[in-house]
C-alpha cells in the first residue's frame, strides 16, 4: 500500500505536467499553425488545394466550379473573347460561343500551374488553361486564383 | 535533478500536443487528370517587365508596353496599390511561345495585399500581352 501511494505521488505529478504541457502545444498550433504555414520560407510557395481542385473541376465540366470560374473572372462578358486561339476561324469560333456560354463545349487539354505566392492569410494560384474548341484549334486562357487562409475567395 | 524531470515530461507533453493536433484529415485533394505543359527558362524580357514593374518606373512601362498590355498589367495588379517584390513563378511552354508567371506581393490600407499576372512572350522574345 505503502509502495502504491509512493509510486501514486511520483506518476500523478508528472502525468499533470505531460498533459499541461499536452494542452499548451495544443494551444499554439490551434494559435498559430494558420500564421506559421502561410510563411513560404517554412512550406515554399506549393499549390493551393482548394485552387486546384476549383481548376481541376472547371475543367472536368463540374457545372459548380465552371459557373464559379465564369461568374467571378467575367466570362460570361464579351471578354469571353479574350481566349486566344491560333487563328481567326478559332477566334471567330470562341466569339460565337458567347450565346452558348453555359454549355461551353470546348475539350481540355492541359492544366498548367504556374506558381503561387502568399502574403499572410491570403494566396494566390496562377494557372494556364488550355483547350480545344470543336475546329480542333487551341486556346489558352489564364486564371489568377485567389485564397484566403487556403480557400478560393476569388477567381479572374 | 527532479526539476530537470518535470521539464523533460513538459516538454514531452507540450510536443505531443503540438503533433497531436497538427495532424488533422486532409482536405480531399482532387489530383489533375490533364497534363502540364513544359517549363521552360524564364525570358530575359519578361524578368526585365517584373523587375520595372518592382520598381515602379511607370514611365519605363508606358514606353515599352502597348495600350492593351498596360490596361492587362493595371488589371492584374490594381489590386496591390503598394507594391513591395514581384516573384517569378513559373514558365509554360504555349508552342513557340512562353507564358511566364509573376506574383506581386504588396499591401493596401487593410493590411497584406497579393495578385498576380501573367505574360506572354512570342518567339522572338517580345512581350505580347499580359493579363
Amino acid at each position: 500500500m505503502a509502495r502504491l501511494d509512493r509510486v501514486r505521488s511520483i506518476a500523478v505529478p508528472l502525468l499533470t505536467t505531460f498533459v499541461a504541457g499536452a494542452l499548451i502545444g495544443v494551444l499554439i498550433v490551434a494559435s498559430f499553425g494558420p500564421a506559421l504555414t502561410n510563411i513560404p520560407v517554412l512550406t515554399g510557395p506549393r499549390e493551393t488545394t482548394s485552387a486546384r481542385n476549383l481548376m481541376v473541376g472547371f475543367m472536368a465540366g463540374d457545372p459548380r466550379a465552371r459557373g464559379y470560374v465564369i461568374s467571378h473572372s467575367g466570362q460570361d462578358s464579351p471578354q469571353w473573347a479574350l481566349f486566344e486561339t491560333t487563328n481567326a476561324v478559332g477566334n471567330r469560333t470562341l466569339e460565337l460561343k458567347l450565346v452558348e456560354l453555359s454549355n461551353l463545349t470546348l475539350s481540355p487539354e492541359t492544366l498548367t500551374h504556374l506558381g503561387a505566392g502568399s502574403a499572410g492569410p491570403f494566396g494566390t494560384d496562377l494557372y494556364l488553361v488550355q483547350l480545344r474548341d470543336e475546329k480542333g484549334d487551341l486556346v489558352y486562357q489564364p486564371f489568377t486564383v485567389y485564397t484566403s487562409n487556403g480557400q478560393v475567395v476569388d477567381v479572374r | 535533478m527532479r526539476n530537470g524531470v518535470i521539464l523533460l515530461v513538459f516538454l514531452g507533453g507540450l510536443a505531443a500536443g503540438v503533433v497531436v493536433s497538427a495532424i488533422q484529415p486532409p482536405q480531399p485533394e482532387m489530383k489533375s487528370p490533364y497534363p502540364a505543359l513544359g517549363a521552360v527558362p524564364e525570358p530575359s524580357a519578361a524578368a526585365a517587365l517584373a523587375a520595372t514593374v518592382e520598381s515602379g518606373d511607370a514611365g519605363t512601362l508606358a514606353t515599352t508596353l502597348d495600350e492593351e498590355a498596360i490596361r492587362g498589367l493595371g488589371r492584374a495588379i490594381g489590386v496591390v496599390p503598394i507594391i513591395e517584390d514581384v516573384r517569378f513563378a513559373g514558365t509554360a511552354a504555349l508552342g513557340d511561345s512562353v507564358l511566364v508567371g509573376y506574383i506581386v506581393v504588396g499591401s493596401d490600407p487593410q493590411g497584406p495585399s497579393i495578385s498576380g499576372f501573367t505574360v506572354t512572350v512570342d518567339p522572338g522574345g517580345k512581350v505580347v500581352s499580359i493579363r
